[in-house]
C-alpha cells in the first residue's frame, strides 16, 4: 500500500506554535509521586462518609450452574445486616437488563449485575448482602443458602463453535457473540502468485494486568439534593454513565461520578460497572453510603481477564522473503458476558497489516461467550495478540525460508519514506523510521555477536535463544471501529476535553477529561499548560482524577487506548494555546503595543518595545474578573479556556476502511535468555528496548511505560497464565498461585529512545505505554528459539518449565 | 507464607495474649481447638480466607525468652522457637556452622515475610512444602516441646507426621529447636527451585555431609522436600555416596536413584512427573554443592 | 481433580460389608470427622463434618446419596458437599470381592469435583486432603468390621 494521499495527510496535520521546549521534554518531577511516595495517596477506599455500609457479595462457586434456590432468611437475621438482595430482586428493581452492545441473536442474552436463573462464569455474583460493617456482611454470606444444579461448563473457545456445545445463554441460540469477515486488498490473487505458503497456529493466552488496587465503589445518594455521587476507579466513566442513569433513573446532571487516585487500571478496571450500579441501587434504597471493595480473589476470578485468542494463521510469501498476504481464522473466548467486548474483534483493525507492507488479509473472525470471566481489555487491548500472531509468524517464516529473521522484518518493515503509510484497511501510520529504530536494538543487545555464540553454546549443552519482535503502540482510538461488529452503535470518532483556567490569583487549575490510573497526567498536563502559558510548572494545578461535575467530557472521555497524548494533551494544549491568545490581547491592550510586540516569560509579561515595564499573571487576572474595565472594549472577562480535540475520524465504510487510531508509537525489542536444559527454567541474559513515542513530554513518564510494558509482557510470557480447569474453576485465583515476577525475577530492560514527533498532534507527542505487547512475542521467539533447533514449535503466548521440559523430552526422544 | 490473599475477613475469634510460657500452655489445656498464633505468616492468611477458623487464638509475642540464637557450651545451638526468620538469616554464627539453615531462610519468602514469621511457627505448621522441615531433619536437629508438667525432646525426623501435621499433642507448646554440632569438616546446602524466589519450592533439597580425612563423605544427610507429604530422607542416596570420595558422576547416579520411588504431588505450579524429574536435579546440586563448601573449594 | 483410588481388605463376608455400606445408620458414622448425622431413609443421609489435613480442618455439611446398587458386588456413592467457601462433589465406586471366606477386598475409585474458593488453591492441600478424607471412610469401615 502506498504512502498515504496528500489530501488526508492535510486533514490530520496538527501545528504547536507555541513549543519552546522551556517544559516540554524535561524530566521534571512527578506531581503523582509526592503524595505516593508518603502513602498520602486518596484512593476510592479512602472516602469515608458519616453512616456508610458495607457491600459484599456471594458468589457462585460454579462456572455453570442453574440457580434453583436462594433462602436469603437466616441471612437477614444476621446482627448488622440492612438488606439482602438476590438476583430475582435486582430483576425487579431494574427493571430492564443491561442493553447489550451486540446484534441479535447474541443481542439476546440477559445480564444483570446478579445471576438471574443460573450463573455463566465461577465468581459471578449470586446474592448480595449490605451491614453495618464490612465483617457482618460477609459473615452473613455465610447465611445465604443457594441450591444448584451444576450444568457441563464450556472453557474452550473453539469448542464454543461445535453445534453440541453446552449454551451459554439459552436465550441466544449458539454462543457466537459476534462475527465479522474481513477482507482487504485482493487476498485470492496474491495466495496465487506467492511462491509458498507458511501455516501456523497461535494462542494468545488468558491474563490481566492484576492492578494492585482492586476494584471500587462508594455510592452516596444525597436525599436532599437527590443527587448520586459514585467514588470509583471506573477508567471511563462516561462510559457507563448511560447505564447508570437508565438503571437509576436518574439524569445526567444528578449523577455525580468521581475519580481519585487509582492504583493501576490497564484497562481491567473498564468494566466493573455492574458493581458501581449494584452499590448505587443498595444507597438508594436505605439512604446510606454504600462501600464495595473487591478482595483480591474476586478480582482474580470475576473482575475481568484479557481475551484469550485463537488464530489458524496462513501467509503468502516469495522465496526472498516477501510477506505478500496473510489469511486468518480467529476466535476470542470472550467469556461469560459481553460486557466490553466483543470490541476485541474490532480494536485489532488498527494494526491489521502489523509494521509490515503485507498488501491484503483476510480474516474470519468469531468472539465466543464461554463459562469464564467476562474479558475486557487489557495493556495493549486486541491489538498486542494481533502483533503477536504478526510477529510469531515473522518468526516461522523465517526459519521456512531460512533467512535469518532480522533480515526478513528489515525486508518488510514499512519504510521512512513511505510514511505517512496508508494500510490495507485505510489506517494512516504517521511517522517513524522503523528499519532504523530495530537496527538501533540490535546493535544494542550486540544481535549478531549473540548468534555467532549461540552455535558454540548449543555444542555446550546451553540453550540460548535470541528473539526480536517489532510492535506500535496504537494510540488514540476511533471509537467507530465497534461499528464494525454492530453498525447501529451510537459511537464514532475519538475526542478528549480539557479546562485551563487561569485563577483570580494567577495560578492555573486544569481539569481532564481523563481518569489518569497513575499514569501522571497530572504532570504532563501540567507541563504543556506551563509551556504553552510560559508561567511556572508549580502554579500549574491539575485536578485529581475525573469528575463529572467540573471536568469537560465527551463520550469518549477516559484513559483507554493509550489515547491522553494524542487525545488529551492536545486538548491541553488548545486550551492552554487559546488563553494564551487571550492573556496576550489583555496585555497588549494595558501595556499599550501591538500583540504580537507582547513578550510572556516566567509568568511575567511585557512588550518587546519596553522590557522594563511588566505586568504578570496576577495582575493580568486581576483584571479579568475584577477590574473589568481595563479588560479590551468588548472582551469577555473571566480566564477559562475549554477545548475538545477532534481528530477528522470517519464511520468505517461498508468495506470496514477507515484510520482507526491517530498516532503510532514504535519499539523494538531484543531478548537473550538462556533456557536450563535440566530444568527449563528461564534466565534473561539481554533485554533492549528501543522506544519511539513521538515528542516526549517527560522522559521518567515515557521511562516508567516502556518498563511497565516490558513488564508486563515478559511477565505474561513466563509466568502469568489464568487457568482453568475443565469444569470452570479458576485454579490460581491468588496471587500464591498467579504467578506475578517480583524484582527477584525481572530483568533490567535497557531503554533506548527516539524521537519521531507525530504531525497528527500539536506537541507532536505520540500514545505509549501499552507497548504493543512486544514483550510477549520477543520472549516467545527467544525461547522458541532456543529450542527450535530441536524441532520445538510453541503456539502458546505463554511458556511454564514443566510444559518446556516436556516439550524438549520428547523432542530428544525420550519417554515423557 | 501464603502472600497477599488480602481482603477477606476471618470469622469472630477470641484472643489472648499472655506473657509467660505457663500462661500460655493453661490457655492451651482450657480453650478447645486453640490455635498459638506465632509470626502468623500462614495462619492469619488461612483465617482470612476462612479455610480455617479457630475459635480461639493465643499469641505468643508477648511472651519473653523464646527469641534468642544461643551457641552452648557443649556445641549445641540452641535458637528460640519465636526467633523470627531474619535474626537466623543475619546470624554469623548460623550462617557459618550451618549453611543450609542460612539459605533455606534466605529463601523463605519475602523479607516482609521473614520480618514475622519465625522458626517455630515454620517448624510446627509441618507444611510439606515448608523450607525449614527438611533443613531440621538433615541438621538432626531436636525439637524442645513443653506442656504444664515438663518438657520432651522430639528428633527432627519423627516430629513431621503427615501434611501440616506434627508430634506435637494439643496441650504442647514448641520452645526450642537445638542443633547439634557437626564434625569440624562438615558443611550442607540447601536449594529450591520454585518458579519465582517468593514462591513455595516446586522442589526443595537440605543436605548435610561431614567428610573423612580426604573429601570422603563420613556422614551424610539427604533430605527432600514438596515431594511427599513429609520430609522424605533419601536413605538409598546417601548409602551410594558413604565413604565416597567426590565424583560428581556417582552424585548424579545417587541422585537418580533416590528418586525411584517418588510419587511427587501434582498441583497447578507443577506436575508431579516435573517435580520428579527435577527433583533429580536439584538432589544432584544441592549434594555437590554441600560436598564443594565441606572440601571449601566453593561458598 | 484427580481420580482417587485405594482398596481395603476387610475380615468379613462380602455380606456383611455390603450390609454395612447400605445402611445409613452404620457407614455415616464412619463419615471422617463426624459432628452430625441424620438419616433421611435407606440411600439418603446426610452429614456434618470437621474434614481436612493436620490444622487444616474446616467443617462441612455434606449429603450422601446411594446411586447405584448391584448386590453384593457393586455400589456407587455419591456425597455431595458444602464448606469452606466451596462445593465438592464426589463419586465413589465401590467394588467387592471375597477373596476367601470372611475375608472381602473393597475396591474403591471416586471422582472427586471441587468448586469454589479451595479450588481456586490450585491443588496445594487440597488433594492431599481428598484423598485421605475419602480412605478414611473405607479404613473405618475395615476397622469396625473387624473379626465380625
Amino acid at each position: 500500500m502506498p504512502k498515504a494521499l496528500p489530501e488526508i495527510v492535510d486533514a490530520y496535520k496538527q501545528e504547536g506554535k507555541y513549543l519552546t521546549g522551556k517544559w516540554i521534554g524535561k524530566p521534571v518531577k512527578t506531581k503523582e509521586s509526592y503524595r505516593h511516595i508518603r502513602g498520602k495517596g486518596a484512593f476510592a477506599d479512602d472516602v469515608q462518609l458519616h453512616r456508610m455500609v458495607y457491600m459484599a457479595l456471594l458468589r457462585s462457586p460454579y462456572s455453570h450452574a442453574k440457580i434453583l434456590n436462594i433462602d436469603t432468611s437466616k441471612a437477614k437475621e444476621h446482627p448488622g445486616v440492612l438488606l439482602v438482595l438476590t438476583g430475582d430482586d435486582i430483576k425487579k428493581i431494574m427493571r430492564r437488563p443491561f442493553p447489550q452492545p451486540t446484534t441479535p441473536p447474541a443481542r439476546n442474552a440477559v445480564d444483570y449485575p446478579l445471576a438471574v436463573g443460573k450463573a455463566r462464569f465461577q465468581g459471578e455474583p449470586v446474592a448480595m448482602v449490605i451491614a453495618e460493617d464490612r465483617y457482618s456482611a460477609e459473615d452473613a454470606l455465610d447465611d445465604i443458602e443457594v441450591e444448584y444444579d451444576p450444568l457441563p461448563a464450556l472453557v474452550d473457545g473453539e469448542r464454543a463453535l461445535e453445534p453440541d456445545a453446552p449454551l451459554v445463554h439459552d436465550e441466544v441460540g449458539n454462543n457466537v457473540m459476534a462475527h465479522v469477515h474481513y477482507k482487504w486488498g485482493d487476498v485470492d490473487h496474491y495466495f496465487e502468485v506467492a511462491d509458498r505458503i507458511v501455516e501456523a497456529k497461535f494462542h494468545y493466552h488468558r491474563f490481566s494486568s492484576t492492578p494492585l488496587e482492586p476494584n471500587v465503589a462508594v455510592a452516596d445518594y444525597d436525599e436532599r439534593l437527590d443527587i448520586m455521587t459514585i467514588y470509583c476507579n471506573n477508567q471511563a466513566p462516561m462510559e457507563f454513565l448511560p447505564q447508570l442513569a437508565a438503571g437509576l433513573g436518574m439524569p445526567f446532571p444528578k449523577l455525580r461520578v468521581v475519580t481519585r487516585d487509582m492504583g493501576g487500571g490497564f484497562g481491567n478496571k473498564l468494566a466493573n460497572w455492574p458493581y458501581i450500579v449494584l452499590a448505587a441501587m443498595a444507597s438508594k434504597i436505605l439512604g446510606r453510603p454504600v462501600k464495595w471493595v473487591e478482595t483480591r480473589t474476586e478480582h482474580l476470578q470475576s473482575a475481568t481477564h484479557g481475551a484469550e485468542r485463537i488464530c489458524y494463521v496462513k501467509a503468502a510469501v516469495t522465496t526472498d522473503g516477501e510477506v505478500l498476504a496473510v489469511k486468518m481464522r480467529c476466535i476470542d473466548d470472550d467469556g461469560a458476558y459481553a460486557r466490553h467486548e466483543p470490541a476485541g474483534i474490532t480494536v485489532w483493525a488498527q494494526v491489521v497489516p502489523g509494521l509490515y507492507k503485507i498488501k491484503a488479509l483476510e480474516n474470519d473472525y468469531y468472539a465466543v461467550f464461554t463459562n469464564k470471566c467476562p474479558a475486557a481489555p487489557n495493556r495493549g487491548f486486541s491489538r498486542a495478540p494481533h502483533l503477536f500472531m504478526i510477529e510469531r509468524m515473522m518468526d516461522r517464516i523465517a526459519r521456512e525460508l531460512d533467512i535469518d529473521p532480522v533480515e526478513l522484518r528489515l525486508k518488510n518493515l514499512v519504510p521512512p519514506e513511505e510514511m505517512p503509510y496508508e494500510t490495507p484497511n485505510g489506517c494512516i501510520y504517521d511517522s517513524g523510521d522503523w528499519p532504523e529504530g530495530l537496527k538501533k536494538a540490535l546493535e544494542a543487545a550486540n544481535y549478531w555477536e549473540w548468534r555467532e555464540r549461540q552455535e558454540e553454546y548449543r555444542k555446550q549443552g546451553k540453550l540460548i535463544g535470541i528473539g526480536v519482535a517489532v510492535g506500535t503502540d496504537s494510540a488514540g482510538p476511533n471509537m467507530g471501529q465497534v461499528r464494525m461488529y454492530n453498525p447501529r452503535l451510537p459511537y464514532s470518532g475519538g475526542t478528549e476535553g480539557a479546562l485551563v483556567q487561569i485563577t483570580p490569583d494567577g495560578k492555573a487549575r486544569v481539569t481532564l477529561g481523563s481518569s489518569p490510573q497513575g499514569v501522571s497526567h497530572e504532570t504532563t498536563a501540567a507541563q504543556v499548560v506551563a509551556e504553552v502559558l510560559e508561567m511556572d510548572y508549580d502554579d500549574v494545578y491539575v485536578q485529581t482524577g475525573f469528575d463529572s461535575f467540573t471536568s469537560i467530557y465527551t463520550m469518549h472521555s477516559g484513559t483507554y487506548g493509550s489515547r491522553f497524548a494524542p487525545l488529551g494533551i492536545p486538548a491541553v494544549y488548545i486550551a492552554a494555546a487559546r488563553l494564551r491568545e487571550k492573556i496576550i490581547k489583555i496585555v497588549a491592550h494595558s501595556l499599550g503595543c501591538k500583540e504580537e510586540d507582547v513578550v510572556l516569560d516566567d509568568g511575567q509579561a511585557y512588550c518587546k518595545q519596553n522590557p522594563e515595564k511588566k505586568t504578570n499573571y496576577r495582575r493580568i487576572a486581576r483584571i479579568a474578573y475584577g477590574n473589568i474595565p481595563e479588560l479590551p472594549p468588548g472582551m469577555e472577562p473571566g480566564l477559562y479556556s475549554i477545548a475538545i480535540f477532534r481528530p477528522p475520524f470517519t464511520h468505517p465504510n461498508d468495506h470496514n476502511m477507515a484510520n482507526l487510531a491517530l498516532t503510532y508509537s514504535f519499539n523494538a525489542h531484543v531478548v537473550v535468555l538462556e533456557i536450563d536444559p535440566e530444568t527449563a527454567l528461564p534466565n534473561i541474559l539481554e533485554y533492549v528496548v528501543v522506544d519511539d513515542s513521538g515528542r516526549i513530554i517527560n522522559p521518567l513518564v515515557v521511562e516508567g511505560q516502556v518498563h511497565g510494558a516490558a513488564f508486563l509482557g515478559f511477565s505474561a510470557a513466563l509466568y502469568e497464565e489464568y487457568k482453568y480447569d475443565e469444569d470452570g474453576n479458576l485454579v490460581n485465583s491468588s496471587f500464591m498461585d498467579y504467578l506475578v515476577p517480583y524484582a527477584t525475577e525481572t530483568p533490567a530492560f535497557k531503554v533506548i529512545h527516539m524521537e519521531t514527533p507525530s504531525p497528527f498532534t500539536p506537541v507532536g507527542a505520540k500514545g505509549m505505554g501499552e507497548g504493543g505487547g512486544t514483550s510477549i512475542q520477543a520472549v516467545i521467539n527467544a525461547v522458541e528459539d532456543a529450542v527450535a533447533h530441536l524441532g520445538i514449535t510453541l503456539e502458546k503466548s505463554h511458556i511454564d518449565p514443566d510444559t518446556l521440559l516436556r516439550m524438549i523430552r520428547e523432542a530428544r526422544g525420550e519417554e515423557v | 507464607m501464603l502472600q497477599v490473599l488480602d481482603g477477606l475477613r476471618p470469622r469472630p475469634f477470641e484472643y489472648y495474649a499472655p506473657t509467660t510460657i505457663e500462661e500460655a500452655l493453661k490457655l492451651l489445656e482450657e480453650k478447645e481447638d486453640a490455635k498459638l498464633l506465632a509470626g502468623g505468616q500462614s495462619l492469619l492468611a488461612l483465617m482470612k480466607l476462612r479455610i480455617i477458623s479457630p475459635p480461639t487464638l493465643i499469641d505468643l509475642n508477648r511472651i519473653d525468652g523464646l527469641r534468642y540464637i544461643k551457641e552452648e557450651s557443649d556445641g549445641w545451638l540452641a535458637i528460640g522457637a519465636m526467633t523470627i526468620y531474619d535474626d537466623v538469616e543475619q546470624s554469623q554464627v548460623v550462617r557459618r556452622r550451618y549453611p543450609l539453615l542460612w539459605e533455606a531462610v534466605y529463601r523463605l519468602g519475602d523479607q516482609q515475610i521473614r520480618n514475622r514469621g519465625t522458626i517455630g511457627g515454620g517448624l510446627v505448621e509441618a507444611d510439606p512444602s515448608g523450607n525449614l522441615p527438611p533443613v531440621a531433619v538433615a541438621l538432626r536437629a531436636q525439637l524442645v516441646a513443653m506442656n504444664k508438667d515438663g518438657r520432651r525432646i522430639i528428633p527432627a525426623e519423627e516430629f513431621f507426621v503427615d501434611s501440616f501435621t506434627t508430634a506435637l499433642e494439643p496441650n504442647e507448646i514448641l520452645t526450642e529447636v537445638r542443633i547439634p554440632p557437626w564434625p569440624e569438616r562438615a558443611s550442607g546446602a540447601y536449594v529450591k527451585l520454585s518458579r519465582r524466589e517468593i514462591d513455595y519450592p516446586i522442589v526443595e533439597v537440605a543436605v548435610q555431609l561431614a567428610l573423612g580425612d580426604g573429601d570422603d563423605i563420613k556422614e551424610i544427610m539427604v533430605v527432600l522436600g514438596a515431594v511427599a507429604s513429609t520430609p522424605y530422607r533419601a536413605t538409598a542416596a546417601e548409602g551410594m555416596l558413604m565413604g565416597k570420595s567426590f565424583d560428581e558422576q556417582l552424585v548424579a547416579k545417587a541422585a537418580e536413584e533416590c528418586v525411584k520411588d517418588l510419587e511427587p504431588p501434582s498441583d497447578v505450579q507443577a506436575s508431579s512427573w516435573y517435580r520428579k524429574e527435577v527433583s533429580k536435579v536439584i538432589v544432584k546440586r544441592a549434594i555437590v554443592k554441600a560436598w564443594k563448601r565441606a572440601m571449601e573449594v566453593e561458598v | 481433580m484427580p481420580q482417587f483410588k485405594g482398596s481395603e481388605l476387610i475380615e468379613a463376608s462380602r455380606e456383611t460389608v455390603w450390609g454395612f455400606l447400605t445402611d445409613p445408620n452404620k457407614v455415616g458414622n464412619c463419615a471422617p470427622g463426624l459432628k452430625k448425622l441424620d438419616v433421611t431413609d435407606q440411600d439418603h443421609f446426610s452429614v456434618e463434618v470437621k474434614v481436612g489435613l493436620g490444622f487444616l480442618r474446616g467443617t462441612v455439611k455434606a449429603k450422601y446419596e446411594t446411586l447405584e446398587k448391584n448386590p453384593p458386588e457393586k455400589l456407587t456413592l455419591r456425597i455431595l458437599g458444602s464448606g469452606i467457601g466451596s462445593q465438592v462433589d464426589i463419586k465413589a465406586m465401590v467394588g467387592l470381592k471375597e477373596v476367601e471366606q470372611n475375608k472381602t477386598q473393597l475396591d474403591w475409585v471416586a471422582d472427586v469435583k471441587l468448586s469454589g474458593m479451595l479450588a481456586g488453591l490450585g491443588g496445594r492441600y487440597i488433594n492431599d486432603a481428598a484423598y485421605k478424607n475419602v480412605s478414611e471412610l473405607f479404613k473405618c469401615t475395615r476397622e469396625k468390621l473387624k473379626g465380625k
